[in-house]
């Protein structure tokens, strides 16, 4: 099980931008969509959660509203902004970009990469 | 971007102004999440209790995400900055003599700084505001007496006619008081200058033009300049004023244009209208002086120039009026220079004497403080014990010297604008700024004093200096004496229980006045001692400014030495006396 706060800083964030995306929902909906989506590898608690929705939110990346949930219960719902959308395709990119790059080295073959080296060495 | 920035500040201001309601939202959303946390385990099969028990465990530390969640919201900083504010108050509040001390210190400090840096800053960080000024000369004839160079109207133009070594000849009168006489009747500055001067300074009115020669003639239309503030004071920054009437001193003159707003004439004076001289070519007078400024051509070197106008010197000379002949010398000399070697030495010094002012200042303050803290170290003691971290610790120390700072801070402002006023009243109109009333409100019908003097008298400007200085001695003086007194009655106030001991045990008052006193006077020694030092390492430079005096004066020394430790001693003695009638059984009760 990964916690968020093993996971890369800022991932978080687009975890739930992503997630708002699909709909405004509030934020347990939110961590259990996550963790839905995940298969259960992610699972966020509210002392992460509620901080990064409160600060994308600063950020104007996510808006709130309260509304009446299916319950009859006011309940804080978050949707994305247009600068959220925006952030959101700019912070996947870097993510592939980043995970992309990490899988590059941690697949990196063994014996080719102790190759290198040494060629750097002699070199 | 901007929109980001917006939302921001609008969920601050809320998170701020609107605590109450955001912290409630707060709890109301983690209690929907509790309550969503027990329907899912309900209906995942738990049983009631088991459900809410799983669901709290989930939830972590309540208290800690409301925190996380209010840093987030970057409430907490600002909270903690106000209960710093608020203890810093009171703690001071607590302590009115350190406070007051400091506060006053500071005030000082920043008062005489600011205002005197305001004096200084054109003549030492700005440039002439003039087309490449390092070509401008002011040429003319010199008297012993005066320290600036005039010309008569008949040989200025005799030179204007030697080409070749300058580019430009231009002339000015200096600035008088003249009369706006119309609706709200104000008193003015007025320079007269002829239709060359802006040209050779470089200078092009902001708006309008400059006069054409037949305006600088004795019957052309009669055509005025604006200054930059008088424009936008008494016309509002109208663009379409060149063209307007204005009636001066009873006559009808039409404006031509606006001067840029950083013009000054050569001699660093403001002109609030800039009007034409208007000479009559044919007086056979020698006229009234004129001062001259020429702009060398580029391939010129002031030695060339000098030379290649010795016929029209020799020529002026034999034409003088026999009273002159003897005594008059032609002295062609870079601007810079004219206005530099008074204007900016004095302007170094005071700056230098400002810098002193602040260290004593400083120095005060750091003295106050660190007796302060010494005497905290109790108190600090306990707060680490509860689990104060340091940094905390440090935040509030330091948003407590904010706090003294910023109220010494608006005493010093307040200082500022007495103490300019008082340096306008000193000051030869042309070295500083106008009357402070024209800049606050240009709609009222203000009137502006301009002093008679002569600008260009040097015994008004070393007056001004010297009272200036005299200023900063006692400043100084004022700094040192407040700054020991506070420290003296601190440590009495520290010594209080002691002190009750001491007098329970027999100790006469003049015993526990010489306790204090022998310690102020030794501190007070050892500066007097040091300042010694320091004299004598800044009596040769000095020594420059001084004419007919000599530098070192063993009378003026030892009377300032004395001066000085009066003072501390003096300073030392009221807290001194205070503690020799501290009450044995009052003092001994305080702890």
């Amino acid at each position: 099980m990964s916690k968020p706060n093993d996971l890369v800083q800022g991932t978080l964030d687009l975890l739930i931008l992503k997630v708002v995306a699909l709909e405004p929902m509030h934020g347990w909906a939110v961590a259990q969509r996550l963790r839905q989506m995940s298969k259960d590898v992610l699972q966020v608690g509210p002392g992460s959660l509620y901080p990064a929705l409160h600060k994308l939110e600063q950020q104007g990346w996510i808006r709130s509203e309260w509304k009446l949930s299916e319950t009859q219960r006011r309940v804080k719902f978050y949707s994305l902004t247009a600068a959220g959308k925006k952030a959101l395709a700019r912070e996947a990119d870097r993510w592939d970009r980043l995970s992309g790059a990490i899988s590059v080295v941690i697949r990196a073959p063994r014996r080719k990469y102790e190759r290198t080296t040494a060629d750097n060495a002699k070199a | 971007m901007s929109v980001q920035l917006l939302t921001t500040l609008k969920l601050r201001c809320r998170s701020l102004f609107c605590r109450r309601q955001t912290d409630e939202e707060l709890d109301t959303e983690l209690e929907n999440h509790l309550d969503f946390e027990i329907q899912n385990n309900l209906e995942s099969g738990l049983t009631e209790d088991e459900a809410r028990r799983a669901a709290l465990r989930s939830m972590e530390n309540l208290l800690r995400v409301r925190e996380r969640c209010r840093d987030v919201r970057g409430l907490n900083w600002l909270e903690d900055f106000c209960a710093d504010t608020r203890y810093g108050l009171r703690s001071l509040w607590h302590n009115p003599g350190f406070a007051v001390t400091a506060v006053v210190i500071l005030g000082l400090g920043i008062g005489s700084t600011t205002a005197v840096f305001s004096a200084v800053d054109r003549l030492l960080f700005r440039g002439m505001p003039y087309a490449s000024p390092e070509q401008l000369v002011s040429l003319g004839f010199r008297l012993p007496t005066m320290h600036y160079e005039f010309m008569f109207a008949p040989a200025y133009r005799a030179w204007q006619r030697e080409t070749g070594s300058f580019l430009r000849l231009g002339a000015w009168m200096g600035a008088a008081p003249c009369d706006l006489t119309e609706r709200n009747p104000i008193r003015l500055n007025c320079a007269l200058i002829d239709a060359n001067l802006l040209p050779t300074l470089g200078v092009m009115p902001q708006l309008g033009r400059n006069f054409t020669s037949d305006e600088d003639g004795p019957n052309g239309a009669r055509a005025v300049l604006i200054s930059y503030a008088f424009w936008k004071g008494r016309f509002g920054g109208d663009q379409l004023v060149p063209g307007r009437l204005v009636n001066i001193d009873g006559a009808q003159s039409r404006v031509v244009g606006v001067l840029p707003q950083n013009f000054e004439l050569p001699d660093l004076g403001q002109a609030d209208i800039v009007m034409p001289q208007a000479l009559n070519v044919a007086d056979p007078g020698p006229g009234v002086p004129l001062h001259v400024i020429g702009r060398l051509s580029p391939d010129i070197s002031l030695e060339q120039a000098k030379w290649r106008l010795r016929s029209l010197v020799t020529d002026f000379v034999a034409h003088a009026p026999a009273f002159l002949r003897s005594q008059v010398h032609f002295s062609l000399e870079p601007l810079v220079q004219i206005q530099t070697p008074s204007a900016r030495r004095s302007s170094i010094m005071l700056f230098g004497s400002v810098w002193l002012v602040v260290i004593i200042a400083c120095a005060n303050v750091g003295g106050l403080l660190l007796a302060r803290s010494a005497s905290r170290q109790r108190e600090i003691a306990v707060r680490i014990a509860l689990g104060a971290g340091r940094m905390r610790l440090l935040r509030q120390a330091l948003t407590e010297s904010l706090v003294i700072s910023a109220l010494g801070g608006m005493l010093g402002l307040a200082l500022t604008f007495i103490l300019m006023g008082g340096f306008r009243r000193l000051a030869p109109s042309g070295i500083w700024v106008r009357d402070a009333a024209s800049d606050l409100d240009r709609s009222l019908p203000f009137q502006v004093k301009t002093m008679q003097s002569d600008i260009h008298d040097l015994a008004d400007r070393a007056r001004l200096e010297a009272a200036l200085l005299l200023f900063f001695g006692v400043t100084a003086l004022l700094l040192a004496g407040v700054g020991t007194y506070g420290l003296i009655a601190f440590f009495v106030n520290q010594r209080v229980p002691e002190i009750g001991v001491r007098v329970a045990l027999g100790a006469r008052p003049n015993q526990i006045v010489a306790l204090f006193l022998k310690q102020g006077l030794s501190m007070v020694l050892i500066g007097a001692t040091a300042g010694l030092i320091g004299t004598a390492l800044a009596l040769r430079s000095v020594a420059g400014m001084l004419f007919d005096v000599p530098s070192f004066d063993p009378l003026v020394i030892s009377a300032a030495v004395s001066v000085s430790v009066a003072a501390g001693l003096l300073a030392t003695l009221i807290p001194a006396r205070r503690a020799s009638r501290v009450d044995a059984l009052v003092a001994l009760r305080q702890d």
